[in-house]
Parts: structure tokens; C-alpha cells; sequence
């Protein structure tokens, strides 16, 4: 994949002597970087020089995920509509994959070290950038669209479908210049670790953005209304670049051009390469200025004095509260303040818990009209919210082993602690205490609302319940300290299985709990006996021996 | 050999803005450094050794004063200027999904070497450093002088003017730190400059040609060890050191410490 994409590159050798880049440098600079993008996110231990092929991988699932969008073509009757769609969702889906994807590859500060000192003009290294982020928004853009450009060939033929594949090119080129902007401005805001922060935030939101879209957008939007959707041209049109390709295209689908069509072939053309002088004139040098100044704010963090006030009174009464003995209550501390501060950690966990508001969102929307929502009331729908929460708790316990420097955590070893189950107890109390117990009551506030105050004790009980899977499952799954592994993203196996879990654990629970509400005041009597396996689950992980720990 | 000077700084100041605080770091520093020397620059944590080198590579253009390298404006002649140097950075900066023969091999090209002439260089290079047999490992294995090897490496392979070093002995075993001090002194028997910063004072005291102490961001001491121990009954590198940067009464800051621990 990356000499094919090289092999491509080297076409336009003379163009690019002409602007005056070395271009054996700028060869060297792209084939390395592509290389290591491609093996991102793999195993560090892997010895083999090319066991890895990440860009391919990628290529085809956007090819998958595009078969949706080009499906648009034939269920959106109005040519000009069906294509302001595509655009929007191929450009949207760029712009937000390169941010949350590839911003740790455009974001290198060991650059800084490795190409600053080095014989390379700024042109050179401006351009091998810009070319860099551009091979992989088009991968993006184009994977994408391949289905797009299928359908497009059976509805309006062949040089249409290739008028649109040159479009696409165009679009990909005036979103690079957006998300440009948007670094540009991120970085004028912030820098080092903030930023790197920040960008974790944004792509949690994605996540949680995708799995709602994905899940909502297909129960809200009727498909006749969507056949018969118009979108009519208004002065304002033109200023939605979507609109720009998408009145390009469908002009040539009619081949009838009025001045409305003109202006947006015009600006579909001119928009994108003016986009493109702007990067390479100014904002580039400013990217690349912003970025040498960031190195060693990065390595030497900012002076982020974090102030020992109430909250961290509060963490202590709790641990005090909810812990046994000493190593309990400082893993119970330490794990309260890191969950909130490691990247890989918000990253995989946090998405988890909007997912379980974007489901109870689709359960109540899938159900809309007055009448359904009568028996919603009525029904026992209620169980199902509280128990969807086993995801959030699940997601937060069982990635609390992983962390983005594992390297860091050979001080409990050091530590002379002579029962590790200890350390685990305590972050499980944490993480639980931290995480799970506030969402939960969230829910549960909700469903109070909602029903009414007679559900209480449904809630506390399903609180418990969920907690005593939770301390099982984690203590089975996966016994290694808190924040002591590196995540492979190569353990899709296991996060199915893990999925698996979820569901039969929740299915479970949830089956008993449904059990318990046809006996009267079952609920009620069932608490005291599930804070008693509680006791217990927490017994059993504190037996946990150091021998029975992965490294 | 004839000695010129090869850099020359004048009145370099260089401060760090983030956001509205303004650290200024070098507040005037004046120097010549003449070719074929090996010139050791000490200082304390903080003091701006970093920054200088990094100033002196180009990696950091906002500089204040005037700054010459082999004859050449920095600012203006930088990329002249950086075919003729080596820096090897202090903390291992590498593409470490790299192995260490693609990332020299890169280097290599950076520097328009010819190709054969870089694959016999590297092959050559990694024999004698002792890496033969993880060439072809990725890097982000490697222990910390494992990392630092290949950084030296990667700084001397385009056969540099200016070698500039930033704590380069840092993490090497017994053997290696002294095979890189015969290969400094040799090559700057040959005519090059070496301007390394480093913390080992003996290592400093031993291979120096001249030594330079900032701190502050201002030239406190410079000069041969010869020249620096002039005053004093020959004292050791560092308790000039201590002397030098006003810092007395190690022993009583220590009890304390021990203090603090044992209570
Ligand atoms: N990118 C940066 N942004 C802001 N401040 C910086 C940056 N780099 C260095 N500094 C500050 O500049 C000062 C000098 O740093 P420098 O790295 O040059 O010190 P040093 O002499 O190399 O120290 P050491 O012996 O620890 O390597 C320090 O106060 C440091 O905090
Ligand atoms: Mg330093």
C-alpha cells in the first residue's frame, strides 16, 4: 500500500521540483511516515518489520461503511438532495476521522528533532506535511465513495461517476482546509498536553455522535419522506459547500446550466484550490511554527498546580468510607484521581457511557405515538434502562487494567504489599463509586420522573446487583493491577467476548430482578441479601494473590 | 591544524511565552568556538543547554542576537548551515515503529547520501556499536542506550562539521561511553568541533578542550579546566561546579532530606 501510494506520488515529480521541493527528501519523509502509520496501533512487541497493514485494513471498512452513503442515491428522489447529502456525510466523516484518528500523526512533535535539524527547506517540509494529511484524507474520502461512484454509474453513466470521483478530490481538498482552520485555532487556545486532552474529548464525542447517529437517524427519518425530500436552492445555498459539489453534479446529471449552476461550479473549482494556496501560504508555516514550539511543553508538562481542596476531601471521606484497610483505601484514591486523567482510559470508557443514553434514547424514540407511550408507563420497560447501565459498568471495570503508559505502574511491585487483591478491590470501589453509581442514579432520577417514587427500590437494588457482577466479572476477566497493560487494538476477539458478557450478565440480572417484582415487596427483601454476595465478591477479589497476576 | 572559528553567538537572548508567562531562559550569551575542540557545556537543570543547542541546530528560530555557524548567518544560511552539523537530541527522539536500519537509512537520505554508500555505513556502524542483531527490530523495544546508539548514530552519519550533543553518554554501558569519548576525541583531532552539554563531571573534566558553565542564561564560567582551576588548588570539576553556581552546604541539604525520610 505504501509503495503504491509512492508510485503515485512520483507521477507528479516535475510539479513538484517546480515548486521548488526536493523531492527525494520529501519521498524519504512520506514513505516513513506512511510506514508508521500503517503500523499504528499494533502490538509493541512485534518483532516482524511488516506484519502490519493498517492502512489497507481501514480502506476497506470505509469502503463497507460507504455502500450506505451511496445508497443515498436511489433513496433520496432528488438528484440535487441525494448529492448535498453524500457530500455532507463524506466530508463530515473526514473531517471528523482525521481529527480523532490521525491527530496523533500530524501532531508529532518528535519531528521537531528528527526533520528540524536536518538539510530540508521549508518548502519541502511544508508540502511532505500537507501530502501526508492529504494520502489520508483521500484514502478516507475516496474508500468512501467507491460505492457512491458504483451507484452513480448506473443512474447517470459513466463520465458523470467520473465528474463525481473529481469532485470528491476537490471536497477532500476544501475539508483538509477547514480541519487546517480548526487545528489551527485549537493550538491558538491551547498546546502540549491540553491539546492532546481536548482532541480525547472530541473523540469520545465522535464515538458517542456515530453510535447515536447510527442508531437514531434510521427509527427517526420515514423512507417515503426521505424519497420525496427537496432541498430548495436559496441565497443562502451557496454558502454550504456540500451544496457547491452537489449543484455541480447534478447540473451535468441535467445537463441544463442556469446561473445558480455556474456559481456553484464555480465555486466547487476555485474554493478548494483558493483553500489550498491559503494552506500552503499561511497556514502551514504557522502550523509548523506552533508545532515546534509545543516539544517540550509536552515534555515538560505545565505547571498544573492541582489544588487540595473539598473534592479531594470528599475522595478521601469516601475511600474512608467504602475501604477496609490502608493499601485498599490509597488504591481507592489513586485510581479515583487517574481515571479522570488517562487518556486511553476516558477514551475507551466514557463513549460507553453515552451509549447507554443514546439506547435508552432509541428504546423510548422507537416507540413513539401517544398511545405506545401510555403503555410505556404502565410497562416494566424501566428494568431494561437500569440494567443497559451493566454496559458503563463493565466498560469502566474492565478497562481500568489498561492505561497509556503501562511502564509506569512497576511501583507497585516495588511496594511491599502483600496482598494485590487489595490494590483491585480499591479501584474497583473507585471506578464503581466514581463512574458507575452517579450514571445509575442519573437513570434512576430519570425513571423516578418518569414512573414514579415506588421504583426506588428497584433502583438501589439494581445498583447493587450490577455492582456484584461487575466485581465478578473483573476479578475473573482480567487480573492485573489498575493501569499496568498496554491495549492492543488487536483484541476485537476478546471485545466481543466481552460484548457477550454484557448481555447474558444484564439478561440475567435483569431476568431475576423481573422475577422479584411479580413477588410482593420481593425487591425489598432481596436487598439485604445482595449487599451480603456484595460483601462477598469484594472477599474474593481480595484473596487475589501476587502469583495469580499478569504482568 | 589550523584553528578558525566555526560559531559565534552574540548577545543571544531567548525567552519561552506560553499564553501570557514569559520565561526568559538565555539573557545574553557570548561566545566563539573555534574548530577541533571538544567543548563541554554545564549548567544546572534549567539553566538553557538545551535550548542553546537547539537554537544552534535551527530547531528554535525566535531567538534574539546574532548567531554564525562555519561563516554562515543562522538565519538566513540555515539550511547550508544544518548539511554540515549533527545533533543528537536529549531525550531519544526516534520514530521508534521504525527499525534502526529504515530510520538511519532515512537519515541517510535527508542528507542525500548516496544509497549503497548509506546501507554499507549503517551495516558497518551498527556492527561496531554492538546492534547487529536487533537491525531489524522495531525500536520502540529497545532499552534506553539501545535508543541512544542509534541516536548517536543518526548524528554522525552524514559525517558532520559540528557535532552538537545533548547529554550523549546518557544510558550507555561502561564500554560504550568509552568507545563514544575515543571516537570524539579522534574526531576532533581531525578538525571537528564537538559541543556537547553533560552532567558527568569527571567524564566533562577528562575529554574537554574547554568548558563552558551557564547559568541563568549567562556565561558564568569558560575556559580549559586548566584555566577554571587557576585560583583554586586543584579542585574536581565539581566542586567548581558547586562553587561556581553558588550552591554550598550539599551535606546540611542532605541530612535534612534524610531527616524528612526518616520521620
Ligand atoms: N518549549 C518550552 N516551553 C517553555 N519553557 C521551556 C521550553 N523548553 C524549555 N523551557 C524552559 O527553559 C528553561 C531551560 O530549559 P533547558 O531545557 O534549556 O535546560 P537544560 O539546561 O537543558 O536543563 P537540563 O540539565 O535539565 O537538561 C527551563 O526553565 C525550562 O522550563
Ligand atoms: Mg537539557
Amino acid at each position: 500500500m505504501v509503495n503504491f501510494i509512492i508510485r503515485i506520488i512520483r507521477l507528479f515529480k516535475g510539479l513538484f521540483r517546480l515548486m521548488g521541493v526536493d523531492y527525494k527528501q520529501l519521498e524519504s519523509i512520506l514513505r516513513v511516515k506512511l510506514t508508521m502509520g500503517n503500523r499504528r496501533g499494533f502490538s509493541t512487541s512485534s518483532k516482524k518489520k511488516d506484519s502490519s497493514n493498517q492502512l489497507l485494513l481501514q480502506t476497506f471498512v470505509y469502503a463497507v461503511l460507504g455502500i450506505f452513503v451511496g445508497t443515498l442515491i436511489n433513496s433520496v428522489g432528488h438528484t440535487f438532495t441525494a448529492y448535498v447529502y453524500i457530500f455532507l456525510v463524506i466530508m463530515s466523516m473526514i473531517a471528523l476521522m482525521m481529527i480523532s484518528e490521525f491527530s496523533v500523526v500530524l501532531i508529532d512533535t518528535r519531528d521537531n528533532a528528527i526533520l528540524l535539524p536536518r538539510p530540508i527547506n521549508n518548502r519541502t517540509l511544508t508540502v511532505a506535511k500537507i501530502l501526508h494529511i492529504a494520502i489520508y484524507l483521500l484514502q478516507l474520502s475516496l474508500s468512501l465513495s467507491i460505492a457512491s461512484f458504483v451507484f452513480t454509474i448506473f443512474n447517470y453513466g459513466f463520465a458523470v461517476a467520473l465528474f463525481f470521483l473529481f469532485l470528491i478530490f476537490l471536497a477532500t481538498l476544501f475539508t483538509l482546509f477547514l480541519t487546517c482552520l480548526f487545528y489551527l485555532g485549537l493550538m491558538r487556545l491551547v498546546n502540549g498536553e491540553k491539546l492532546k486532552d481536548i482532541l480525547v474529548y472530541f473523540q469520545i464525542g465522535m464515538a458517542i455522535i456515530f453510535m447515536g447517529a447510527y442508531q437514531l437517524l434510521p427509527r427517526l427519518i420515514e423512507m417515503n419522506d426521505l424519497y420525496n425530500a427537496q432541498l430548495a436552492v436559496e441565497w443562502w445555498t451557496y454558502l454550504i459547500p456540500p451544496a457547491w459539489f452537489a449543484g455541480s453534479i447534478a447540473s451535468l446529471t441535467t445537463s441544463v446550466f442556469s446561473t445558480g449552476d455556474i456559481l456553484f461550479l464555480a465555486l466547487a473549482l476555485f474554493a478548494p484550490i483558493l483553500g489550498l494556496w491559503i494552506i500552503v501560504k499561511y497556514l502551514s508555516p504557522k502550523f509548523n511554527y506552533r508545532l515546534s514550539q509545543m516539544e517540550a511543553i509536552s515534555s515538560k508538562p505545565e505547571k498544573k498546580t492541582i489544588q487540595k481542596g473539598k473534592s479531594v476531601k470528599f475522595v478521601d471521606k469516601l475511600g474512608e468510607l467504602l475501604t477496609r484497610n490502608i493499601t485498599e483505601k490509597t488504591a481507592f484514591k489513586m485510581i479515583w484521581k487517574m481515571s479522570g486523567r488517562d487518556r486511553k482510559y476516558k477514551q475507551t470508557v466514557f463513549p460507553a457511557f453515552g451509549y447507554v443514553f443514546v439506547l435508552i434514547a432509541v428504546t423510548v424514540l422507537g416507540k413513539h405515538g401517544e398511545a405506545k407511550w401510555e403503555n410505556l408507563i404502565e410497562s416494566k420497560l424501566y428494568l431494561l434502562f437500569l440494567y443497559l447501565n451493566v454496559m458503563a459498568a463493565f466498560s469502566a471495570c474492565l478497562n481500568i487494567i489498561y492505561s497509556d503508559e503501562p511502564k509506569s505502574s512497576w511501583f507497585y511491585k516495588a511496594l511491599p504489599i502483600a496482598r494485590p487483591g487489595d490494590i483491585i478491590a480499591g479501584s474497583i470501589k473507585a471506578i464503581l463509586t466514581k463512574y458507575f453509581a452517579p450514571l445509575h442514579l442519573i437513570i434512576g432520577a430519570l425513571i423516578v420522573y418518569f414512573w414514579s417514587y415506588t421504583i426506588l427500590p428497584d433502583i438501589f437494588y439494581s445498583l447493587i446487583s450490577i455492582t456484584v457482577i461487575s466485581v465478578f466479572v473483573t476479578a475473573s476477566q482480567s487480573k492485573a493491577l489498575p493501569f499496568s497493560q498496554e491495549k492492543m487494538s488487536q483484541d476485537s476477539g476478546s471485545n466481543f467476548i466481552k460484548g457477550i458478557l454484557i448481555m447474558i450478565s444484564a439478561g440475567f440480572l435483569g431476568a431475576i430482578h423481573w422475577g422479584l417484582t411479580f413477588i410482593d415487596y420481593g425487591v425489598l427483601f432481596a436487598l439485604p441479601f445482595m449487599f451480603g454476595l456484595q460483601h462477598l465478591s469484594f472477599r474474593y477479589v481480595k484473596k487475589i494473590q501476587w502469583n495469580q497476576i499478569e504482568d | 591544524m589550523e584553528t578558525n572559528t566555526v560559531i559565534s553567538i552574540k548577545n543571544l537572548h531567548k525567552a519561552y511565552k506560553n499564553g501570557a508567562s514569559v520565561n526568559q531562559v538565555l539573557k545574553g550569551v557570548d561566545l566563539e568556538i573555534q574548530s577541533g575542540q571538544i567543548i563541554g557545556y554545564i549548567g544546572p537543570n534549567g539553566a538553557g543547554k538545551s535550548t542553546t543547542v537547539k537554537i544552534l541546530c535551527g530547531i528554535l528560530t525566535d531567538f534574539e542576537g546574532d548567531i554564525k555557524v562555519l561563516g554562515m548567518d543562522l538565519r538566513t544560511q540555515d539550511i547550508e548551515i544544518k548539511k554540515r552539523i549533527g545533533y543528537i537530541p536529549e531525550n531519544a527522539a526516534l520514530y521508534d515503529t521504525l527499525t534502526p536500519s529504515e530510520y538511519l537509512q532515512f537519515v541517510g537520505e535527508l542528507h542525500g547520501m548516496e544509497e549503497g554508500n548509506i546501507r554499507t555505513k549503517i551495516a558497518r556502524l551498527l556492527d561496531l556499536f554492538e546492534m547487529k542483531a536487533h537491525a531489524n527490530e522495531r525500536m520502540n523495544s529497545f532499552s534506553k542506550g539501545m535508543k541512544q546508539k542509534i541516536l548517536i548514530i543518526s548524528g554522525l552519519i552524514h559525517n558532520p562539521d559540528i557535532i552538537f550533543m545533548d547529554e550523549p553518554l546518557s544510558g550507555l554501558d561502561a564500554n560504550a561511553v568509552i568507545i563514544v569519548k575515543r571516537v570524539l576525541q579522534q574526531l576532533a583531532k581531525e578538525g571537528k568541533t564537538i559541543f556537547y552539554s553533560s552532567h558527568i563531571m569527571d567524564v566533562v573534566e577528562k575529554i574537554s578542550d574547554r568548558i563552558i558553565l551557564i547559568d541563568n542564561g549567562v556565561v558564568l564560567a569558560d575556559g580549559s579546566y586548566a584555566d577554571l582551576n587557576s585560583e583554586s588548588d586543584n579542585e574536581s570539576l565539581e566542586n567548581l561546579f558547586t562553587k561556581l553556581t553558588g550552591n554550598s552546604g550539599h551535606s546540611e541539604t542532605a541530612n535534612e532530606i534524610i531527616n524528612v525520610f526518616e520521620n
